[in-house]
């Protein structure tokens, strides 16, 4: 077992005492908090690359964590790409690390 | 403050300005550039890159974009840096019987004259585009429109134009144009000296017209704001150009059929995919004057046009947006003359939405106007007398 990276008691924020749910990543069934930024649940959990660049298929992760560098993409089943650290996590969530693209302008297609 | 001196002066770094510095270098003048800003700072980064036929009448209009289509296929040749060149041809599509009937008439007039117009049917559109919206009607293509990277095409002709002996220099304004006592041009007055010259070239696109004013000369050019919205990478949608047909009924004397607010912000359909794996969204058409700040109901607006013909775009993250201003004519034509009232003044500005498109054939003509050569295509529609008397009005 992975040390907790979660903090329980914050001395101005209290006790952290949202509803455990699960989700996936990747096909991986994990739990995490209701209503945590996906991003937080990830990392919560130890995992921190969210995405491979479209091009040069490089990791990438949580960057800016308010929402204007849009580095944390991450597929949302049912709703197309979405910023994690945005994005409120619900029950049964299914999540996938965005991924590398072929790229159909310059005929790149090696993954 | 230093004093020099060049055969040609050309006022503005923009796309326009780049192409006539590259073709006058490449005659062998001495040219420099003065630029307020950085090169490619004005409306030239800030627009698509799309270099149309597809919605040109048929004639002197046509003509020239495809001389310009054909000069830009061979400065991938000529110049030293790569621009994202593509000719993959563009479509217009349809989204009612009425507009396919206009689109047939579109076609067969482009075809008389023997330009590489289709239409293309239901079927056809569903096989290429498996994204669009199931009732469009189809559209039609031309085969032989092409795109480039506006800000690489204009920086690739800057740093050819500067081996071949121009010299550039931004942040730098100019603040005056000295006559002779007979009126001709003399020199440019600039925020770092003179430079004396017998021929400068108003290249200052929606800034053109204090240029002009500086000799005394009225020209009618507006700015003309549109946004454009930037897509994150994604899977592709689509390799080429995608307009709506709607935006050309007004040339059939038909109202097009859109809301109000569409019709307010003169909202269109462009697609653009680039070599990035995204998209931009395009555009809307507006006066408001020099104001750049984007207005999120124009950028609402152009979503939801766009979300209409790809419903799949709801799902798909838009990275930032940004405008420019369009430098807009009465007649949508450029201004791409000499001014014989000031000998030695030349004007090749105004270019509106076809700038990119028409900034090879203009720099082309404009050095061969200077150097008193004979020109490729005949400049006399483009002169700037045409708007002598109606100058200032809408
Ligand atoms: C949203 C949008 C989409 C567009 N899409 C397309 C398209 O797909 N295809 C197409 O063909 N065209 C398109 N256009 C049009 C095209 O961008 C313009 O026609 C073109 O960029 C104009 O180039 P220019 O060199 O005349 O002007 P600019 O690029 O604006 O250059 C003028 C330069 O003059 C400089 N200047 C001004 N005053 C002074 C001074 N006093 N001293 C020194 N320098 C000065 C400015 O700093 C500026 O850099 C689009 C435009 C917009 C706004």
């Amino acid at each position: 077992m992975r040390k907790s990276l979660r903090i329980n008691h914050h001395p101005l924020l209290g006790e952290m005492d949202k509803k455990v749910i699960s989700f996936t990543y990747n096909g991986e069934k994990l739990q995490g908090l209701e209503g945590e930024p996906i991003a937080v649940a990830l990392l919560a959990n130890h995992i921190r690359i969210l995405r491979r660049h479209e091009e040069s298929g490089s990791a990438r992760g949580l960057y800016c964590g308010i929402g204007h560098c849009m580095e944390c993409r991450v597929e949302l089943l049912g709703k197309g790409q979405v910023r994690a650290c945005l994005t409120p996590l619900k029950e049964g969530m299914e999540i996938r690390e965005g991924s590398r693209l072929p790229n159909a302008i310059t005929g790149r297609v090696d993954s | 403050m230093t004093t020099e001196s060049a055969d040609v002066v050309i006022i503005g770094g923009g796309i326009i300005g780049m192409a006539t510095a590259y073709y006058l270098a490449k005659l062998g003048s001495d040219v420099v550039v003065v630029e307020k800003g950085e090169i490619a700072g004005g409306t030239s980064s800030k627009c698509d890159g799309n270099i149309l036929a597809i919605d040109k009448e048929p004639g002197f209009d046509s003509q020239m974009s495809l001389e310009s289509q054909k000069l830009v296929s061979q400065l991938v040749m000529e110049l030293d840096e790569e621009f994202e060149y593509r000719a993959p041809g563009s479509i217009l599509v349809c989204e009612s019987d009425e507009e396919m009937e206009a689109a047939e008439m579109w076609v067969n007039r482009q075809k008389e004259v023997g330009l590489p117009f289709r239409m293309l049917d239901r079927g056809e559109i569903r096989s290429e585009w498996k994204y669009m919206a199931d009732d469009i009607h189809g559209g039609l293509e031309c085969a032989t429109d092409s795109t480039v990277n506006p800000v690489l095409l204009t920086y690739s002709m800057a740093v050819t134009a500067e081996r071949l002996g121009a010299r550039l220099k931004t942040h730098t304004w100019v603040t005056g144009i000295r006559l002779d006592p007979s009126g001709a041009v003399e020199g440019v007055e600039t925020s770092s000296g003179l430079i004396r010259t017998k021929h400068v070239v108003n290249a200052a696109g929606v800034w053109s017209k204090p240029i002009a004013q500086m000799v005394g000369i009225e020209i009618p050019v507006e700015p003309r704001k549109g946004h454009i919205l930037v897509s994150s990478r994604t899977e592709s949608i689509g390799t080429r150009k995608v307009m709506e047909f709607s935006y050309l009924m007004s040339k059939f004397g038909k109202e097009r059929k859109v809301d109000q607010l569409t019709e307010q912000y003169g909202v269109a359909l462009v697609f653009e995919p680039t070599a990035s794996q995204n998209f931009l969204i395009g555009s809307s058409r507006e006066f408001v004057g020099f104001d750049m700040k984007i207005n999120v109901d124009v950028i609402r607006c152009i979503a939801r046009r766009a979300i209409r013909f790809f419903p799949v775009m709801k799902d798909i993250p838009v990275l930032r947006s940004y405008c420019g201003l369009r430098p807009w004519t009465p007649d949508h034509l450029p201004i791409v003359s000499r001014v014989e009232e000031v000998p030695g003044f030349y004007i090749a500005a105004g270019h509106e939405g076809d700038g990119i498109s028409l900034a090879a054939i203009t720099g082309k003509v404009m050095s061969e106007c200077i150097t008193g050569q004979e020109t490729t295509i005949s400049i006399e529609p483009l002169h700037y007398n045409r708007f002598k008397k109606e100058a200032g009005k809408r």
